[in-house]
Formats: structure tokens, C-alpha cells, sequence
């Protein structure tokens, strides 16, 4: 949870929450351990975030790279996304060391194996008594993404051993699933689960769509393999044709978890998750799933308000009372 | 739905009233408005006849889509001519039942627009880019589906890169070649090289002279005013077509004339402060650019989405220089130029703006929807206080939702601003004419 209030001074008040954390931390100095930042355009907002740093922040030696994401998924796109994939790669190796292609199959491997073991971490969640908290879950998948994952993947692997041998979560009320904006807050979810709903999975960028489904590996052009694999995975609604992968990948999701409720988070200034309703509300109610829309910040100023909420929403989930 | 209205009747019958309005007060402005005119009874005439017309957004080349006989709409058109009207609330109200209220008001008008029925045809087809912004981005694609799924409605995206290099420009003109082609398919139609020359030459001759009044806009005093550059933003919907070089040729006219008098656009003569507009135009409330000219002699000399004239097209018959010509242009159209890419495109444009059109005074009044503009504005208003040394006025408003913020409380935050540059003695267009004298 972060004070962004010097970030507002650069980025505005009108720019996402997130964002402006993520700027906060550079100027107070939480990230000086880093030696550059590589900026790619999910939505135009984080790219404010490298911009201002860029302008006001970067030190002569730091590495910085603009990556470009195409913002559809055809033969086109994926030509282009394949060649910045390369141009980036050069990019580093003028900056550190040669990636050959077995250093790059390498690491696909180790990635996916961090997958693998996500998946099994999610697969945890997936009974009627689950072994992990969403906002256990969160926290774990927070940590993949700032760890090496070699270790990360050692950790996991001794967690899950642990975790099966758990007294499993038997006493809660409504299994919740949770999409929308970047939330990489575990104690937003902890109010949902202090009130007896139970978060068995979700379609957010810190948790199932960061590492989930895996790599392909393709042995003679590796970056090719990249391209394709995260090209078309639907993440949010940044790619322009993929807004019905994305509702298909929430409801197959809900479906496998068995999940009663939807809790769909925007966090102000999103456009991009804010837009998606259209795309969404209905066909997730369609589904005979109930839905909880809130808009929320970085910082969780109003966490009795959202508990109400969200006891509300159990409640009306458990007495199967209509949305 | 309730309070349907004929939308594209209502805005041809009130350009046709404009004509007739500035005849009987001010006819020798009367040019200025014929390219809307021209525009909007060019589209309602179109829906009348059963001339096909293609929904798209501004940065999708117009000729391409004149070259097949079809008319095209880009749909942020209709924001900006809504935007001082109380008739945006109806489409900004039924957008927000399914988008934020923070999405730009551009887009909930155009989102509304269609979802409402009020334009009332169907499209032959939509093309839109996947930028300028993530307001257009999350709003485009649901038009697109509603079309497609109520209506049959075909659709195309024309995927335009974040970064502005040579890579980017291939890509897009790429992308373009392939919408044109899905046009023609759509229209049932063969590529006419002959028609497609035309409206490029129409195009090049409208960029040309769009390029010369941007360089005598350097001069001081600046020979014209801050009008022309809100309607100018009519280039990004009706590129080629021959009301707007109409409009275009009649500006350079009239510019050069004062130009080459050395006289200011300003009715007094005296052109007290130079000002930069450095985040979108108000749409809204254009009417405050004459009463700054009016009250400060204050000249609005530029804005920081510039049109200034693009890439001119060599040769109309080559298919290379015509799908990068065009990319260049796509990629340089107003805010895509600018803010919908890389900061730097934004700050060396400000800085630019800084060395050659000699600015007294920047005004950030940034619209709130241009969220990504707001994030850069520290970057841009830093250049023109602490390395220009000028003052920047910044507030905000919704250059498209008069409900906002009400004309009266912009126009007082724009008066105490000069009051206290006045009251501090900043006087920087009387030292000019001092030093000159």
C-alpha cells in the first residue's frame, strides 16, 4: 500500500492509482536496487510511469527500453511482435550478456515449470474444501514475480507439499472469483474472505494471467514460440479482437473452479478493465453467475465500506438471492 | 429509446443555419464554417441517397474510403460538434451504463451515438485504429461488436504501433493496405488507381497548405487566431475531400494576407501575449479563444496536438509511397503525434513549438478524459516555466461535457490568470513592440 501523493504531482490526479504507486515507489527510493527499466504499452498509463522516470529520474548507466505491443492478435501482429521480441533481445545483449537460443529455451523451461506449479497451487482450489486463500494465493504469485524463478519454483514445490497436508477450508460461505484491474493487494481480498466468501480463482494480471499456460517451445526460433504464447493470451482489454477470448477464459474459468460469484474490480481511470462490461456483465450473468462490480484504488481507503459490500454479496450468493 | 433524435438531419439543418447565421452578422467569416457544411451534408445526403458510409476513427485515411465512392464517418466527429450542446448528455448518459464516467467524453458521445440509433442507417463497415488512446480503445471495439452482432455490420482493426519509427510505419502501412482491400471487398468494388490519385492529390495539396500556414503562424504578430485551430481539427475527418482543401486554401488565403501586411489577427492590432494551448483544444467552449483575443489580446498561436501539415505523397500511383504516405500520416495525425506514444514525442513537441513560435504564455487546460495527456502534462509545463522561463496556466475541464465545468468558471480562471500576469507587470507583446520600435 502506497502514499502516492508525490506521484500525483507528476502523473495527476486523473491517472490510475496504480500507476502512480508504481511511480512512488521510484521516487522514494524503493527501487534504486534496480539498474533499468524496460517499458512495454499495456495500457498508456504505466508508460507515463517510464516516461516521468525517464525524465526525471533515470541515471546515466540505467538501461531503458521502449518495447512495442501490438494491440491485435493476427499473422501481422505476431510477425511484429516477433521482431521487437528480437530487437529487444539485441537490446540487452548490448547492454549484458549474448542470449543464445538454449539460454532462451532454458529459461522458457523454468518458466514453465514456475507455470506448472502455479497451476498446481490453483489446482489446490478447485474442491469443495480448498487447501489455499485467494489471498494466500496472491501473495504467492506476488512473490513469483519478484523472485528468481528457480528458487521461486523450489519454494512452490515445498509449499504445495505442505499445503496437501492441510486441514482443508471447509467453513466458507461462497466461492468468489475475482477479475478486473491490476490488484496485486492481498488485504483486498482478505476483506471478501473475512466475510465468509472464499476467492477460488480469477482472471488478474497478478494472478492467473501473469504464469499460467504454458510456453511453446520451439526449438528453432524460440522468440517465435514467445510471440505466439503471449500474443494470444487474453490478459485484459488492451488487444482490440480479443475481447471474446477473454469473457470465453473468465467463464471457462468460473466453470472449472465452480464459482458462485464474480467479483469484478475497476480501478479508477481504467479504461481498459473499466470498458470491458460490455463485453462481460452479461454473459457473466448469463451464466447464472452473480456479479459485484467496484471500483477501487491502490489504496484500500474504504475497506469497511467494500466489507459490506461484500458481505452483501455473500449473503445474496448463499441464500441464493437474485443479483 | 427514449428522446430518439434524427442526429445526422439535426447537425446538417444547424451547419446549413451556421452558413446562414454568419452571412447575415459576419460574413467575411462565413468560409470558415463551409468545410463543416460540406462534411455534414455530404454524410446526411449519403444516408438519404443509399451512398455507403463507413463508420471509422479519425486517424483511418478519409481518401482510401472517397476512392470507393463511400462517405466516411469518423465518429469522434460528432463529440466535437456536440460538445458545447446539451444534446451529449443523452449519449454520454446511456455510454456510462456500460463504461466508467472517467472515460473520455469523446468516446461515451460516440459510443452513445451508436448504441442510441440516432444516426439512423447502418454502416457498410467499420475501420478503426487501435489508438489514439485507451478511452478509444475500450469504447471502438464495443461499437464494432454491437454493430457486427445487431446489424452484420464488417469491421477491421487497423493495429497502429506505440512507437513512431520505421519498423512502426511499415507495420501500419501494412495494415492499411489490408483495411483498404477489406473496403473493397465489403463495397464490392475494384481498386480504382484513378480515383485513389485523386483524393491523394486533393490530400497532398490540403497538407502542403496546412504546412505553410503552420510556419507563417511563427510570425509576430501571429496572423491567425485560435478559431481556426479547434475547426481545423475537421481535417482528421474529411482528408481529400474537396470542401476541406476548399477550406484549407481559403486559410492560407486569408493568413497570407495578414501575413505578408505583417498584421495580427487581432482586431486591435496589438498582440499583448502569444499562447500555447498545450493539451487538447476545448471543443466545448471555443468561443473563449475570441473573447482572450477580445479581452487580453492574447493570441492562441498553437495548441500541443498540432495539425501542421503531414507527409506529402510523390508519387499517387506508386503503391509503396501511397501505404507509407499514408502510414506517416496516420501516425502524425493530431494526439497520435503527440501523446500516443513515447513521452519524448510529446516534450520535443512542446519544445519545439517553444523555439520557433515564439510563446509568452502555456496553457494546460487538459481535458480530463486525456488521462495519458494529464500524466505527461508535469513533463510538458516544466519545459515552457523552468526552461522557458513562462508562466503556464493549469485547471481542469471535459472538453466534451459542459456539465463539468460551466464556460463562466473557465473563462474566471483564465481572467485571474492574466490579471496577475497584468498585475505583475508580465507584458511581454509591449516589450516586443518596444525592442522593435
Amino acid at each position: 500500500m502506497v502514499n502516492d501523493s508525490n506521484a500525483e504531482s507528476y502523473l495527476s490526479p486523473f491517472s490510475c492509482s496504480f500507476c502512480r504507486g508504481c511511480f512512488e515507489h521510484f521516487l522514494d527510493g524503493t527501487y534504486d536496487f534496480l539498474n533499468g527499466f524496460i517499458a512495454s504499452d499495456g495500457c498508456l498509463q504505466p508508460q507515463r510511469v517510464y516516461d516521468n522516470w525517464k525524465n526525471y529520474l533515470k541515471r546515466e548507466d540505467d538501461f531503458c527500453y521502449q518495447f512495442n505491443t501490438p494491440r491485435v492478435y493476427d499473422e501481422a501482429a505476431l510477425g511484429m511482435y516477433r521482431q521487437e521480441l528480437a530487437d529487444l533481445k539485441h537490446a540487452v545483449e548490448r547492454w549484458a550478456n549474448y542470449v543464445t537460443n538454449d539460454k532462451l529455451i532454458e529459461a522458457i523451461k523454468v518458466y514453465n515449470e514456475t507455470r506448472r506449479l502455479l497451476r498446481e497451487l490453483y489446482a489446490l482450489r478447485k474442491g469443495d474444501a480448498p487447501l489455499v486463500t485467494g489471498e494466500e494465493c496472491l501473495r504467492i504469485t506476488l512473490a513469483s514475480m519478484s523472485m528468481r524463478k528457480d528458487t521461486f519454483n523450489e519454494l512452490l514445490s515445498a509449499f504445495l507439499e505442505e499445503a496437501r497436508q492441510r486441514e482443508p477450508i471447509t467453513d466458507y460461505r461462497a466461492r468468489l472469483m475475482l477479475i478486473g484491474s491490476s490488484c496485486d493487494s492481498p488485504e483486498y481480498l482478505k476483506i471478501f474472505e473475512d466475510k465468509g466468501g472464499l476467492f477460488v480463482t480469477d482472471v488478474n494480471c497478478y494472478g492467473s494471467r501473469y504464469l499460467y499456460d504454458d510456453v511453446e517451445i520451439d526449438e528453432k526460433d524460440p522468440l517465435a514460440g514467445i510471440a505466439r504464447s503471449y500474443l494470444a493470451r487474453p490478459v485484459c482489454g488492451r488487444m482490440c479482437n480479443l475481447h471474446h477470448e477473454l469473457r470465453d477464459t473468465i467463464l471457462e474459468m468460473a466453470k472449472e473452479y465452480n464459482v458462485e460469484g464474480v467479483v469484478y474490480t475497476k480501478m479508477k481511470n481504467c479504461d481498459m478493465w473499466g470498458g470491458e462490461s460490455f463485453f462481460l456483465d452479461d454473459a457473466i450473468r448469463d451464466a447464472g453467475l452473480s456479479l459485484l462490480i467496484l471500483e477501487r484504488e491502490e489504496i484500500t481507503a474504504n475497506a469497511g465500506q467494500v466489507g459490506i459490500r461484500a458481505e452483501a454479496f455473500v449473503e445474496m450468493i448463499e441464500t441464493g438471492g437474485a443479483d | 429509446m427514449d428522446g430518439k433524435i434524427d442526429l445526422l438531419k439535426t447537425l446538417s439543418d444547424q451547419s446549413d443555419a451556421i452558413i446562414k447565421h454568419s452571412d447575415a452578422t459576419h460574413p467575411e467569416k462565413t468560409w470558415m464554417y463551409r468545410v463543416t457544411q460540406g462534411f455534414w451534408n455530404e454524410v446526411y445526403e449519403a444516408r438519404e441517397t443509399g451512398r455507403p458510409i463507413i463508420l471509422c476513427s479519425p486517424n483511418v485515411p478519409q481518401e482510401m474510403i472517397y476512392a470507393m465512392g463511400a462517405v466516411p464517418l469518423p465518429v469522434d466527429s460528432l463529440p466535437t460538434r456536440l460538445a458545447s450542446s446539451e444534446r451529449a448528455f443523452r449519449y454520454i448518459d446511456i455510454s456510462e451504463q456500460y463504461v466508467p464516467n472517467t472515460v473520455c467524453s469523446i468516446n461515451k458521445v460516440n459510443f452513445g451515438t451508436v448504441f442510441s440509433g440516432d444516426l439512423g442507417f447502418v454502416p457498410a463497415a467499420m475501420v478503426y485504429c487501435s489508438l489514439p488512446c485507451d478511452s478509444s480503445r475500450s469504447t471502438y471495439p464495443a461499437m464494432a461488436d454491437f454493430l457486427a452482432r445487431n446489424y452484420g455490420v464488417p469491421t477491421f482493426v487497423i493495429d497502429t504501433p506505440y512507437r513512431k519509427d520505421d519498423k512502426g510505419y511499415k507495420y501500419i502501412a501494412g495494415n492499411l493496405k489490408r483495411a483498404y482491400y477489406f473496403l473493397l471487398d465489403v463495397l464490392h468494388k475494384e481498386h480504382d488507381p484513378e480515383a485513389l490519385a485523386h483524393f491523394l492529390r486533393n490530400s497532398n495539396r490540403t497538407e502542403e497548405l496546412m504546412c505553410l500556414i503552420g510556419d507563417m503562424r511563427k510570425a509576430v504578430p501571429c496572423p491567425q487566431g485560435g478559431r481556426l485551430l479547434v475547426l481545423n481539427g475537421m481535417v482528421t475527418c474529411c482528408m481529400g475531400s474537396q470542401y476541406m482543401l476548399d477550406y484549407v486554401e481559403k486559410q492560407y488565403v486569408e493568413t497570407k494576407k495578414l501575413y505578408d501586411a505583417g498584421k495580427s489577427v487581432l482586431k486591435s492590432g496589438v498582440e499583448r501575449y502569444r499562447v500555447l494551448w498545450m493539451q487538447n483544444m476545448m471543443w466545448n467552449y471555443g468561443s473563449i479563444l475570441d473573447w482572450m483575443e477580445r479581452e487580453f489580446d492574447a493570441c492562441s498561436v498553437l495548441n500541443g496536438f498540432p495539425f501542421l501539415g503531414r507527409e506529402q505523397i510523390e508519387d499517387v500511383y506508386d503503391d509503396e509511397q501511397i501505404w507509407m504516405g499514408l502510414a506517416k500520416r496516420s501516425m502524425g495525425s493530431p494526439m497520435v503525434h503527440s501523446v500516443c506514444g513515447p513521452g519524448e514525442a510529446y516534450t520535443e513537441g512542446i519544445e519545439h513549438i517553444m523555439q520557433d513560435f515564439t510563446i509568452d504564455v502555456g496553457i494546460f487546460g487538459g481535458h480530463v478524459g486525456c488521462k495519458h495527456a494529464w500524466a505527461a502534462g508535469r513533463m510538458v509545463t516544466d519545459i515552457v516555466e523552468k526552461k522557458y522561463g513562462k508562466p503556464v496556466l493549469t485547471y481542469d475541464l471535459d472538453s466534451g461535457d459542459i456539465r463539468y465545468k460551466s464556460q463562466q468558471e473557465v473563462k474566471d480562471t483564465i481572467y485571474d490568470f492574466f490579471d496577475t500576469l497584468a498585475a505583475r507587470g508580465y507584458e511581454p507583446g509591449l516589450e516586443r513592440m518596444k525592442a522593435s520600435k
